[in-house]
């Protein structure tokens, strides 16, 4: 994810104090190489972004969920790198709502394609139903013109 | 471009740092007013809560501001789930509306096709029938004259005459079998439909004559059938329409009955034309196979005389045709042309 797009997620989010403490954590994170493995939690939340990903690229509002909780989720594992553990746990429910959020966004999103070709075959019935009529009503005409 | 990413870097990251509070301290008021307008409470309670609960947290976090925006951004993503869930099943309530609308239009769809197919059918099978109808009308009069008088046709042209009219007979003989039909008249037309059959190749013109007495002589196994109902059923009024139409009879219908006129029957000299007793006997056969109710021939001629003559002859004609004479009834009129009525008052 580029710098500015990440600033304006943050800001887009409320996020900013997370932002602010990235920055000043930023100067520590060379002197602190052990890395904390996720929590029970985040690799739950991974799993459902993992499904979500290929959907995410190709529904704006689905992709715009699922880089929230991304982004989130990076927040939660940084928090965490820093001992900061109610930071991390309120980025991972930040991040289990945005998934969420991405899931029905995407449920949402193929009703949605549902309804258009249902809508579209209606349509289509309509015509087949006219062509149909139509077909009928010669028919009868031929019918009463008959010997 | 740089400058304006640095610009809005600036920015964000001031208000970032900056103590002062930044945090929007509610919930959106336009989408919290979509929200009830979609019962999201009622419609999903879970998601529902825990906007409730985000939101109380916000709110216990008192000044502690950080905790206090992740509590709304966290209220305002649970709350767009809602919203977005009520929305898909508004969706899915508003397609299963459309789907079947789609069923009742196809399923009409379907009756239509189906109402216009039957009815191409019954114009094909109306149009073969009048086919059918024609060839045996054109057999049945080359049938009425003498070998002899016949129009010289070539081979297959005589040949399909008597395939028709072999055809026809073979029909009847097969109804009257399956209408419980028996006895000596159905035995004597196979026989006759099958002598009919086996001189087809070979002498068209006299399976043309044997498939004719076949058809007359099925026509009469059909009656005993026909007279155990009583009354006369529409199945009846048209067969006996199709019989006679086929004939070559002109047909009327009024208050006494079914009339088949028939032109050409008699001479000039009130004499029965050459085709004329193979057509009566025909007519014979026919009446046998309809025999509900009494019927009446009607001769009509110029003067008082001449149809006197007419009758005497027709009389002994029917006669000669072996016809029930009890029933049949012959009027004499007083009226010009050589026409020929059978009324059937029952039909």
């Amino acid at each position: 994810m580029s710098w500015l797009k990440r600033m304006v997620l943050l800001g887009a989010l409320g996020l900013a104090p997370a932002l602010h403490a990235q920055v000043d954590d930023s100067e520590s994170e060379a002197e602190t190489e052990v890395v904390v493995p996720d929590s029970a939690a985040l690799q739950a939340l991974g799993v459902r972004l993992a499904r979500l990903r290929e959907a995410a690229q190709q529904t704006d509002s689905v992709r715009t969920a699922f880089e929230q909780a991304e982004l989130a989720i990076e927040r939660a594992r940084e928090a965490r790198q820093l001992g900061d553990e109610p930071r991390a746990l309120r980025a991972e429910q930040i991040a289990d709502a945005a998934t969420t959020l991405a899931e029905r966004r995407l449920a949402l999103a193929r009703e949605r394609e549902a309804m258009r070709i249902a809508r579209a075959r209606l349509e289509d019935a309509h015509r087949s139903q006219g062509a149909a009529r139509e077909a009928l009503k010669l028919a009868q005409k031929r019918a009463a013109e008959a010997p | 471009m740089n400058t304006l990413r640095l610009a809005l870097g600036f920015v964000l990251l001031c208000g970032a740092c900056s103590h002062a509070p930044r945090t929007r301290t509610e919930l959106d008021a336009a989408r919290l007013a979509h929200a009830k307008a979609l019962h999201v409470k009622e419609r999903a309670p879970e998601l529902f809560q825990k906007v409730t609960e985000a939101e109380a947290a916000a709110k216990a976090a008192g000044d502690d501001e950080a905790t206090r925006a992740d509590q709304l951004a966290i209220a305002r993503l649970w709350l767009e789930a809602a919203i977005a869930e009520c929305e898909r099943a508004d969706s899915a309530g508003a397609r299963l509306v459309i789907e079947r609308e789609i069923e009742g239009v196809q399923a009409q769809t379907q009756r239509d096709q189906a109402s216009a197919h039957a009815l191409d059918l019954e114009l094909e099978r109306r149009a073969a029938a009048q086919i059918a109808a024609q060839e045996i009308k054109r057999a049945l009069e080359r049938a009425a004259l003498t070998q002899g008088q016949r129009p010289k046709l070539d081979k297959a042209t005589e040949t399909g005459a008597a395939r028709a009219l072999w055809t026809r007979a073979q029909l009847v003989i097969e109804a009257a079998r399956a209408l419980g039909a028996s006895g000596q008249d159905l035995e004597e037309a196979q026989k006759l439909g099958d002598a009919a059959r086996a001189a087809l190749p070979s002498k068209p013109d006299v399976a043309l004559d044997l498939a004719d007495r076949a058809l007359s002589r099925a026509w009469i196994a059909l009656g005993p059938v026909r007279a155990i109902d009583g009354a006369v059923s529409d199945g009846e009024k048209q067969a006996l329409r199709e019989e006679l139409d086929v004939q070559g009879a002109a047909l009327s219908r009024d208050d006494r009955g079914l009339s088949a006129s028939l032109s050409d029957m008699f001479t000039p000299q009130d004499r029965l034309s050459a085709s004329a007793p193979r057509k009566l006997a025909r007519l014979c056969a026919l009446s046998s196979a309809h025999p509900k109710g009494a019927r009446r021939f009607s001769v009509s001629a110029a003067s008082e005389a001449a149809a006197a003559r007419r009758r005497e002859q027709l009389s002994a004609a029917l006669q000669a045709a072996g016809c029930d004479g009890e029933r049949m009834g012959i009027d004499a009129r007083v009226q010009a042309g050589s026409a020929l009525e059978l009324t059937f008052f029952a039909y």
